[in-house]
């Protein structure tokens, strides 16, 4: 598994993962979102199309990343459109707690969306 | 247990997380025998890796040494489908816990793991019981 982040400044970062995320590899990608996290991040997108295998440990890190997003104030969504991988999403019934969507582009608008929408409920100008 | 061939593959693996993609380059492998379609293939990888996973997460306590935690893996591709037998000699557990699990969904121990274990073959069977370790038993068929 290869692990790239990016932090794109206002908090927001991109995860690019590729390759299988298993028991054996999950630990690194939990230690490197928690960084992304510790370090200020919290609206993260966590790119899986590159990704060819996920079970319910790699899902447990993106659940819990989510958690600790949202307690920041911001969120996490997931890029992803490999048949087999949303297969676990959906039998898992992690495909809206995690904002799984088919590409990039469309995580990072339905970040935007959810940043303007609490925005305006706080009253306040997004991160 | 479920009956051998000749086609059998049976395998002792170290009950570690770096040996679970062996684990499911064997399932392809066995899989492709089987006539599995790739879809049928990757459901059943999932399936097999987290039977391994649970094995390494929850069977063995401290008192067992780390050379003697082995998962004992038996795979048996049939016309159209394959069974696959995961077992260990690890702590075992009351099948009944299954259902507490379920209800715990990701933080259960190994709930999502059986869920998806189930969702994903067509017959899932768990033999169980406190200090006599496990043996999880699956069948995946061909989809035409």
């Amino acid at each position: 598994m290869r692990i790239q982040t990016e932090e794109a400044g206002e908090c927001r970062a991109i995860c690019r993962i590729s390759g299988e995320l298993d028991a054996y590899t999950a630990p690194d990608l939990r230690d490197a979102l928690d960084k992304l996290v510790d370090e200020g991040s919290s609206w993260i997108i966590a790119d899986l199309t590159e990704l060819t295998y996920l079970d319910s440990t790699g899902l447990g890190i993106l659940v819990g990343t989510a958690k600790r997003c949202r307690q920041a104030g911001g969120d996490l969504a997931v890029a992803c459109a490999r048949t087999n991988l949303l297969k676990i999403f959906q039998i898992s019934g992690t495909q809206e707690i995690l904002n799984v969507l088919p590409d990039v582009e469309a995580a990072t608008a339905r970040l935007e969306e959810l940043n303007e929408a609490r925005s305006a409920e706080s009253g306040e100008e997004g991160t | 247990m479920a009956d051998r061939n000749a086609d059998t593959v049976e395998m002792i693996l170290p009950g570690r997380p770096e040996f679970l993609l062996l684990a499911r380059l064997a399932t392809s492998g066995v899989g492709l025998r089987a006539e599995l379609t790739v879809d049928d293939i990757e459901d059943l990888k999932v399936a097999v890796s987290e039977a391994c996973t649970n094995v390494i997460n929850h069977a063995f306590g401290d008192d067992i040494k780390p050379a003697d935690r082995k998962i004992q893996v038996r795979m048996t591709p049939g016309k159209g489908e394959m069974t696959v037998e995961i077992e260990d000699e690890g702590a075992g557990f009351d099948p009944k816990e299954l259902q507490r699990s379920k209800r715990d969904g990701l933080d259960g121990k190994g709930g999502l793991g059986f869920g998806l274990m189930k969702e994903l073959t067509d017959s899932f069977r768990v033999e169980s019981a406190p200090g006599s370790g496990t043996r999880v038993i699956m069948v995946k068929r061909a989809t035409r």
